[in-house]
């Protein structure tokens, strides 16, 4: 980039006078890295959200234009890297002002990322069919088609050797570029108006599940490619004691690759089966709908008045519509799915028409619509001295208004037909919160805060009505103008009586028994009745650049229901399911003090601890009865418990008016486990329950920089980093292509340890 | 209706008390008068104040002083007080703090929060600020001199937003420590990397939303970012649709995604019931990679958790 040029530019652009004041800075530096990761595989992590390159590497460059009235500024950082960022900026403050970006951010997720599905354009995602013959003639070999035997072609040690042969290299990551421009301007000083546009694209891969089959997990790296456009027109008209505002924004979505049609690994041609999940072969290839376009339109208006003595009323309404149009999906690409090709289960694994195509659906477009409408006032003001309230209602009521679908079956897995009216739920929301603050100055050293609030909850799921009410109390004691501490102490109830015991979904088995997807004294976390307290301490103290800060809170949740947990069907087990209780405590200080002249430090520490409670039931059929039932022996309560560490010290040295050096260090460690507590032992699979492998991380990184002012423009600069990651979890490490167990196929993508040393030597040139 | 009803009807009466109510604290109220002698402060100008606050001599250079000219049409010479108000009793004491007239000019920094902040207002409440009064910040005694520094002589060179500390998450993390901790936990947002701010999703200024949100709702300001979550679709995952902190804490987690605990158990808070989503999956040797407790858990399979558009998506794995 000329920095001459951008000058010249600039120039032109504000017609500037010669005499403005214009200042750059230009800091560039060499860099080496080196790096070690745990089995030689290149570690994501420590790239995730940027390169860390070796060589010549344009840190930063700043250019300030100052004239009388006008300013104008040019920023970059990490230039010519994947994840610069690059502004500019000007106007003449108070009147209108500018702003255009332009930024770069990568989401790295795995350098080893290996598959053999390769996207062909468009979506599809397959692999060579010669790959796909030779599996499907190892499952037939082997267990015969439709036999209803688990495909067993994993034991094939030649099937094994022959797909590993074929898996590739995929990068594994996306890049989001964003860029955008904002102006600003005020026609008048009592009117401000807001114009912004923005663009933003997201490229590359991401790491996508699909499943033909129960314990069939397949992963494959599907391509990104999707566009988004924003606009958003804001206008304000602001006098000393009232203020208007109304906005529109809109944002519109498109995503390029809206379906993925995916290759089956285990099939080569269509069949139509009606059991044999756990095998995963039925269907040759399936379609994975993925984010559809949409588009956002929000309006609102807001205001505020003053008025009387120190009171002030404002409030807000918003209206947004979400919606989309796109074509609908045929049911599946399986063709052998159709009334002329009757698979031998039964009838109801049969679909009335050729299930793959789209003339056999009832809809030709997925057409939806939602409405929010949300509106808040508020009053604020002071009765008296001493005594600040602030009284608000809001609500935010999300609406359906899409046409209702009605399908007579799905495709399950791609491989069999499910005669089953199914009617996608219409999912309605609405939260109404009224509160009242009040803070009283007791004396001028003490303040106390009482808040009261009370929501309201409307839903369309199992439990559609609910409230919270909410009340809290705290006090802020400021001794000095340095010093205070805030103690304060909330309570609140929810309640969530009504519970639909109808609104549990059910299915038949094949015995002909009832069975409740989800046990019927399930009481979901989101909206289940609920006990919360919550204490918080903070004292802060400030001294010129001294400033020391202590905080801890402590938020307990129980969870209970009070109201019939078997919807009084005596053949059905009253206990409660889900979390029953959580617990989160933290305490955390900050603080940044100048311990001389010339040293001083920042440093914090943090330590949480999260508990958390669920109980779960394994559903089993009992004989005589035509539901599936829970039993006492079949329970257990999963305990899972996160405690995390952070900290961090730095201290910054200035022994000589030209030499300033920093040191710091980081430290994060985080810790999870998962007991099994309270078990029943009464199936096969609890009476073997045990605790599962404790999970960890710990990232550190020490950091040392000297910084020598060799003239007046002119400063130099060492670095010297290192970095340490190291994760122990069973669930991200030492990830397999293929999981020779179940069959599962995988990106074969592990979360790695690794450290790495980087130095770096740099030189800032200031003009 | 009912609550809209009586929302309004508690309203209306608050509205009536605050007409009767008398108080009233405006910065330019604020001792203009002399205790002592009962003469009325006046104007002096800037130079006269840069006198003995040679500190403040970048003020020249200050958004506040450019701006002021170009909005207001106040001249440098005229900006310290606009919000000092006017100082010739305070010169006139000539640095005695035992003069009561030192004590009459106005300093926002040292008045309560409150106080400070209707200092501001008077040519802030507008914009982002419309809901400043009455907001969490507000009601808690934090002011605007808690987070920014006017002068800005150490801060962002007196540009916008004249903050305190030179990265905008550190005047954050002065009160919300525990926030600073948690960005760096494994699976974060890009905060740590310079990507993101606290106020991406926060106005810190007051909003009609709880938690201080930019949006009016949780789900709004993820939409933000991830449009391609925000639907509607075909078959929907209700908790994702009303609120994306029931699985995610946006502030960092110890687990991918972050995720407020990992699968099965995430999905086993609401599933509990037939078959495998109540299976309490556990690892052994011979099973280390089940896909039900393995890598993503349930999402193994059920993968499009946010909501399928596909015909054939009613287990969201489509």
């Amino acid at each position: 980039m000329n920095g001459n040029l951008i000058v010249v530019l600039a120039a032109v652009l504000l017609g500037a006078p010669a005499a403005a004041e214009v200042t750059q800075q230009y800091d560039v530096s060499v860099q080496q890295r080196f790096q070690k990761t745990r089995n030689g595989a290149p570690s994501a992590r420590a790239e995730e959200f940027g390169e860390k390159p070796n060589g010549l590497l344009f840190e930063t460059y700043r250019m300030d234009l100052d004239t009388d009235g006008y300013e104008m500024s040019v920023e970059g950082s990490n230039i010519g890297r994947n994840n610069q960022f690059l502004k500019t900026e000007g106007g003449r403050p108070g009147k209108f002002t500018w702003e255009v970006s332009w930024d770069k951010t990568p989401h790295l997720f795995s350098n080893e990322a290996r598959t053999f599905w390769k996207h062909q354009g468009e979506g599809v995602m397959d692999f060579p069919d010669q790959l796909q013959r030779y599996w499907q003639s190892v499952d037939v070999a082997t267990s015969g088609a439709g036999s209803g035997a688990n495909f067993n072609h994993r034991a094939s040690t030649g099937g094994i050797m022959y797909a590993t042969k074929n898996f590739f290299y995929v990068p594994l990551g996306f890049m989001t570029e964003t860029g955008r421009m904002d102006l600003k301007f005020h026609p008048s000083h009592h009117l401000h108006v807001e114009v912004g546009a923005w663009r933003q694209t997201r490229n590359g891969t991401k790491p996508q599940p699909f499943s033909f089959g129960f314990s069939n997990a397949l992963e494959m790296a599907a391509p990104i490619d999707h566009v988004t456009h924003e606009a958003n027109l804001d206008v304000h008209y602001v006098e000393k004691d009232y203020q208007l505002g109304i906005g529109y924004r809109l944002s519109d979505f498109n995503n390029q690759l809206p379906n993925l049609w995916v290759d089956n690994p285990k099939r080569f041609d269509h069949r139509a089966i009606g059991t044999h999940y756990s095998a995963g072969d039925g269907g040759a290839s399936g379609i994975l709908a993925m984010p559809p376009d949409n588009e956002a339109h929000a309006v609102k208006a807001e205001g505020g008045w003053n008025f009387a003595r120190d009171w002030r009323v404002s409030g807000e309404l918003g209206y947004q519509l979400w919606k989309q149009k796109n074509p609908m999906l045929p049911y599946t690409q399986n063709t052998a799915m159709s009334n002329t090709n009757p698979i031998p289960e039964g009838a109801t694994y049969t679909p009335p028409f050729v299930a793959a195509n789209p003339s056999s659906l009832p809809y030709p477009t997925v057409d939806l619509n939602m409405q929010v409408i949300s509106y808040m006032g508020k009053l604020a003001g002071r009765p008296f001295e001493g005594l600040r309230v602030a009284l608000a209602h809001d609500a935010w009521i999300l609406e359906n208004k899409s046409q209702k679908y009605e399908m007579p079956g799905f495709a399950q897995f791609d491989q069999t037909w499910h005669t089953e009216a199914v009617e996608p739920k219409r999912e309605e929301l609405r939260e109404d919160k009224t509160s009242l603050k009040l803070d009283y100055e007791v004396t001028r050293w003490l303040d106390t805060n009482l808040g009261l609030a009370h929501k309201y909850f409307k839903r369309t799921r199992e439990i559609n009505k609910g409230r919270e009410d909410e009340a809290s109390l705290g006090f802020t004691i400021r001794p000095s103008r340095e010093f205070f501490l805030n103690v304060s102490g909330l309570a609140a109830f929810r309640r969530a009586n009504g519970y639909d015991f109808q609104d549990v979904p059910t299915g038949v088995t094949s015995a002909g028994a009832t069975w409740f997807t989800d046990a019927p004294g399930t009481r979901r976390p989101d909206v289940a009745d609920r006990n919360r307290h919550q204490g918080r301490v903070q004292a802060q103290w400030n001294r010129g650049d001294a400033m020391v800060s202590v905080s801890g809170r402590v938020t307990k949740d129980a969870y209970r229901a009070n109201d019939s947990l078997n919807g009084n069907d005596i053949r059905v087990r009253s206990q409660m399911y889900g979390v029953l209780s959580d617990l989160q405590q933290s305490v955390a200080t900050d603080l940044s003090v100048p311990l001389c002249e010339a040293l001083s430090a920042d440093g914090y520490y943090a330590v949480d601890f999260a508990s958390r409670r669920i109980r779960s039931g394994v559903s089993n059929t009992v004989a005589g009865l035509a539901v599936h039932q829970q039993l006492p022996g079949n329970e257990w309560v999963t305990r899972v418990i996160e405690r995390s560490h952070a900290a961090g010290i730095a201290f910054n040295w200035l022994p000589l008016a030209k030499l300033k050096a920093i040191v710091g260090y980081d430290f994060m460690f985080t810790r999870g486990t998962v007991d099994f507590v309270d078990s029943g032992r009464g199936t096969a699979a609890l009476a073997n329950v045990s605790s599962i492998t404790p999970t960890r991380k710990m990232h550190q990184s020490a950091r040392t920089r000297a910084e020598y002012k060799l003239t007046q423009n002119l400063t130099l600069a060492a670095n010297y980093w290192f970095e340490k990651f190291d994760i122990a979890d069973y669930g991200f490490d030492e990830v397999p292509v293929r999981d020779i167990n179940n069959g599962s196929i995988w990106l074969g993508v592990s979360d790695r340890n690794y450290y790495a040393h980087t130095g770096s030597l740099g030189v800032s040139y200031k003009f | 209706m009912r609550h809209l009803r009586g929302a309004a009807a508690v309203l209306a009466a608050a509205g009536i008390a605050a007409g009767l109510a008398t108080a009233r604290l405006r910065a330019e109220e604020v001792a203009k008068t002399s205790p002592a002698s009962g003469n009325k402060a006046e104007f002096v100008g800037a130079e006269t104040c840069l006198g003995c606050h040679a500190g403040h001599e970048s003020f020249k250079k200050n958004l506040h002083s450019k701006a002021l000219l170009n909005a207001k049409n106040i001249p440098f010479e005229k900006s310290c007080e606009t919000c000092h108000g006017p100082g010739s009793l305070h010169a006139g004491a000539g640095g005695d703090k035992a003069n009561p007239d030192f004590l009459t000019i106005v300093n926002p920094s040292k008045l309560k929060p409150a106080e400070g902040a209707a200092v501001c207002l008077q040519c802030h409440e507008g914009g982002k600020r419309m809901h400043w009064k009455g907001s969490t910040h507000d009601m808690k005694n934090v002011g605007c001199q808690s987070c920014h520094g006017m002068h800005a002589d150490k801060a962002n060179g007196g540009k916008s937003p004249l903050l305190k500390s030179a990265k905008a998450a550190d005047t954050c993390f002065q009160c919300h420590a525990e926030k600073k901790a948690q960005i760096r936990k494994g699976a974060h947002m890009p905060l740590v990397e310079g990507k993101m701010g606290c106020n991406d999703c926060h106005n810190p200024h007051g909003s009609p939303a709880e938690k201080l949100l930019a949006k009016d709702s949780v789900n709004q300001t993820c939409y933000q970012c991830h449009q391609d979550k925000r639907g509607p679709f075909l078959w929907e995952h209700a908790p994702v649709r009303e609120s994306c902190v029931t699985c995610h804490d946006p502030h960092g987690s110890h687990h991918e995604r972050m995720l407020i605990t990992r699968a099965p158990l995430l999905c086993q808070r609401c599933h509990v019931g037939g078959r495998h989503p109540a299976t309490p999956y556990v690892l052994s040797d011979a099973d280390r990679e089940n896909s039900r407790i393995f890598y993503r858990g349930c999402v193994n399979c059920h993968a499009q958790v946010h909501g399928s558009n596909h015909p054939s998506g009613k287990y969201l794995a489509r």
